[in-house]
């Protein structure tokens, strides 16, 4: 393992000569100042913020992200082209030392570039909220709903899938349904169908959401009750309704009337009274108090939510660049793999693909969770082998994608939303690492048995 | 040691295959080869023989198809036989934006050398292939032969018992000719193994002892060189300063002597050491230019005492 540093740091010396570094550099400060300026916002400060973060910030991993692929591939790629390791193979280096020497430069060079652009948007945001004129109550809503990382409590995952069953199953009875229809995908729609039921108040209905608190709560603290509506089918511009805080066995401890326009993120400020204070579980009930017909919908997927506790944000901000690192270097090592294997373009190509498969990742997963196909009436054998085929390769292709699905990190920060620690910490070595290692396994095994010096 | 061939192939056959494994150039078929401790070998043969491809293989950048390979007794693949190898590539596939020292600092790290050894080996290499004033200058502005010398102290960097050097004096001036010639015959001497192919004949003939010829991958001729190239029943004599009426003497006598009368000529130089006679010759009248200098002579921890003291058995 001697060899490795040498390696590393010939590698990111080249990175800087060959100017590779350098260019991206240069357009990644143009898309960091530039950027902002020309995106228009909603005039609000959040706005901004958000923008910074998801966009300027999103942007620039971006292309950090088409850097790291670039300059991994061509880490090995490149020298085999240029017949440099003709040279470096003569030399008592194991290929896993070489590997490894290439990744961690461009691990190196790719995250500092990641933390330079994160540090950038810091001050950046740091600056705009000193700047902005804000009246008292715009300053501490900032400070307790953006520029801080709260700690996410989820309602209880209500599990459907009996009710779902028995619902499809009724239907099929009924012959609602074409006989070739594949049962799972009946069970999956009814079951989306229920969870937006219950995510739904008509007028005069109420919702109940049930929580489960990860500490007591303590006498004279606050948290946030925040919902995301999904529409409504409704004449109003405004909804009016109801959120009640239920102790067990306690009804409407408190209650928050809403008059709302049903579009958007709502917060709510509780703070705990002496009938919450001590409290691990509670439930949240929203009452649609609409005189008219008419229902408000919540989104399904973390539409109501307890936020706790104020992190810090600047520790927010730098676990979510963590993540993203981990992220580069996972990308990092299939470039280097696919470099020490294949020639530069077709190895960028086939990296540039993971890459592009990773934002279609959705729907690769769909793919995969609709089982093996099955054949279909007057399907010959043919195009049923190809679409199981198919199905393999997606199914492979998942266990490469898996890993690098996470919450957007940048997503949560923008909305000061906490990546905890733990979430970084498993996901970088629970996740990350394995995938990497593996990635190396098969990279190192390939290159070790490639033939040096033979036409590409 | 002494007994085991420092490299040893049988029946070595490798195959250039397309894309679709179809075979698309014989390069090496059938070659045998066992080269022992100190000695020069020269591998011969024109362009496309496979003499490059042969050297691969020794190396382990390229898998036999077929045959035995070893290299100090080993599979040319283990990390162990390269530490004791050194290569100069037919070109000199160089880092452009290192200077000289760097170049020579990465390899010498490679093998696990280290603080003021490294340094000392560095400086006496450069010295021997008349690098040292080169500074700062990156090895991407050198000229050919200057990538080719600087190749050339790479390849002995580690100090190696095998020394494989691939047309090691194409793109040098005949100085720089000399100059390898002279290094390769020290270090010969010095107990180190010297492989070298080249198709400028008159290099392998003052250098090797054994040569083979290659020609379409297939050994043409191959033993020592003395012997293949002794022509049958021809002798020379080589006299000093004879006037014309000796010489008319000398030949009447032989005539009367041996029934036939022998051809006169001149002793001429050949071309080599003339050249070499003039460029001493301006060198010692208008000082240094700015290409290189050098004596020629080994670099100082390559010879036998000094490689002892400074050994460091890496493993
Ligand atoms: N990478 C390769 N792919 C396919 N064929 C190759 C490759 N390298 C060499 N060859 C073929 O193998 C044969 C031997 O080539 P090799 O480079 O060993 O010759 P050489 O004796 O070193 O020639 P030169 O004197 O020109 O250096 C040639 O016919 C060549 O075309
Ligand atoms: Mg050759």
């Amino acid at each position: 393992m001697r060899s490795i540093f040498p390696i590393y740091k010939l590698t990111l010396r080249s990175i800087f000569r060959e100017r590779v570094a350098l260019s991206m550099l240069a357009l990644l400060a143009l898309v960091l100042l530039l950027l902002p300026a020309g995106l228009e916002t909603d005039g609000t400060i959040q706005g901004a913020l958000r923008m910074h973060i998801r966009y300027s910030l999103g942007f620039s991993s971006f292309l950090i992200a088409a850097m790291t692929l670039w300059v991994s591939c061509a880490s090995i790629a490149g020298d085999l082209s240029s017949k440099r390791l003709q040279m470096l193979l003569t030399k008592s280096v194991h290929r896993a030392e070489i590997w490894w020497g290439k990744w961690l430069a461009v691990v190196t060079l790719v995250s500092g570039l990641m933390f330079v652009c994160g540090g950038v948007t810091y001050l950046r945001i740091q600056q705009m909220v000193q700047t902005a004129a804000l009246s008292p109550e715009e300053k501490t809503e900032l400070a307790s709903q953006y520029i801080t990382a709260r700690r996410p409590v989820d309602a209880d995952y209500i599990d459907l899938s009996e009710e779902a069953n028995a619902m499809a199953d009724a239907q099929i009875e009924a012959g609602a349904v074409p006989e070739n229809f594949p049962r799972e995908n009946l069970v999956a729609q009814m079951e989306h169908y229920l969870r937006v039921s219950h995510n739904a108040a008509s007028a005069g209905q109420i919702i109940p959401y049930d929580f489960q608190l990860p500490n007591p709560l303590v006498l004279g603290s606050t948290f946030q009750i925040s919902y995301e509506y999904d529409g409504a089918s409704m004449g109003n511009s405004t909804a009016p309704g109801a959120w009640h805080i239920d102790l067990p066995g306690k009804e409407g401890v408190q209650v928050f009337e809403t008059e709302e326009n049903p579009y958007g993120t709502k917060v709510i400020e509780v703070t705990v009274d002496e009938a919450l204070a001590g409290a691990t579980a509670l439930t949240l009930r929203f009452e649609n108090r609409s005189e008219e017909s008419g229902r408000v919908f919540f989104k399904t997927d973390q539409g109501v939510r307890l936020f706790f506790g104020g992190g810090s944000f600047f520790l927010n901000l730098f676990r979510a660049l963590l993540l993203l690192c981990g992220m580069l270097g996972l990308l990092a090592a299939i470039g280097v793999s696919a470099g020490s294997v294949f020639s530069l373009p077709v190895a960028c190509y086939v990296s540039a693909v993971v890459l592009l498969m990773q934002s279609f990742s959705g729907t690769v997963e769909e793919v995969v969770a609709g089982g093996v196909p099955a054949i279909e009436h007057e399907e010959n054998q043919l195009s049923h082998s190809i679409k199981v085929f198919q199905y393999k390769v997606f199914q492979g292709v998942l266990v490469v994608l898996k890993p690098l699905e996470i919450e957007s990190p940048l997503g949560r920060v923008s909305k000061g939303v906490l990546v905890s620690p733990s979430e970084t910490f498993s996901v970088f070595f629970l996740r990350f690492a394995p995938v990497v290692l593996l990635i190396s396994g098969v990279g190192v095994f390939l290159f070790s048995r490639r033939e040096i010096g033979a036409a590409a | 040691m002494s007994e085991e061939p420092v490299v040893y192939t049988k029946d070595l056959q490798k195959i250039f295959k397309d894309f679709w494994r179809r075979p698309r150039a014989r390069a090496v078929d059938g070659i045998n080869l066992e080269l022992h401790k100190g000695e020069v070998y020269g591998l011969l043969g024109p362009n496309g023989s496979g003499k490059s491809t042969t050297i691969k293989v020794l190396l382990g950048l390229l898998h036999p198809d077929g045959g035995e390979v070893k290299v100090l007794g080993k599979p040319p693949r283990d990390v162990a036989v390269k530490r004791k190898v050194g290569y100069l590539p037919e070109e000199s596939y160089l880092y452009p934006y290192l200077d000289a020292k760097e170049t020579l600092r990465f390899y010498a790290t490679l093998f696990g050398l280290e603080g003021s050894m490294r340094e000392k080996r560095i400086d006496e290499l450069l010295e021997m292939v008349g690098l040292s004033h080169t500074g700062r200058r990156r090895v991407g502005e050198f000229s050919k032969g200057m990538a080719r010398r600087i190749g050339l102290a790479q390849a002995l960097i580690n100090d190696p018992d095998l020394v494989i050097l691939d047309e090691p004096t194409s793109g040098l001036d005949p100085l720089g000719t000399r100059q390898v010639k002279d290094i390769v015959r020290a270090l010969a001497e010095k107990g180190k193994t010297v492989l070298l192919s080249s198709h400028l004949l008159a290099d392998v003939e003052d250098v090797c002892e054994r040569i083979t010829i290659l020609y379409g991958g297939k050994v043409q001729a191959s033993g020592p060189i003395r012997e293949l190239l002794q022509v049958a029943n021809h002798l020379q004599i080589t006299l000093k300063d004879l006037d014309e009426a000796h010489r008319v003497r000398l030949l009447d006598t032989l005539e009367e002597q041996l029934g036939q009368r022998p051809t006169l000529e001149p002793t001429r130089k050949d071309l080599e050491s003339f050249f070499l006679e003039v460029v001493a010759q301006a060198r010692r009248e208008s000082g240094e230019g700015s290409g290189t200098r050098a004596e020629g002579q080994l670099a100082g921890f390559l010879t036998a005492s000094a490689a002892e003291e400074n050994r460091t058995d890496i493993e």
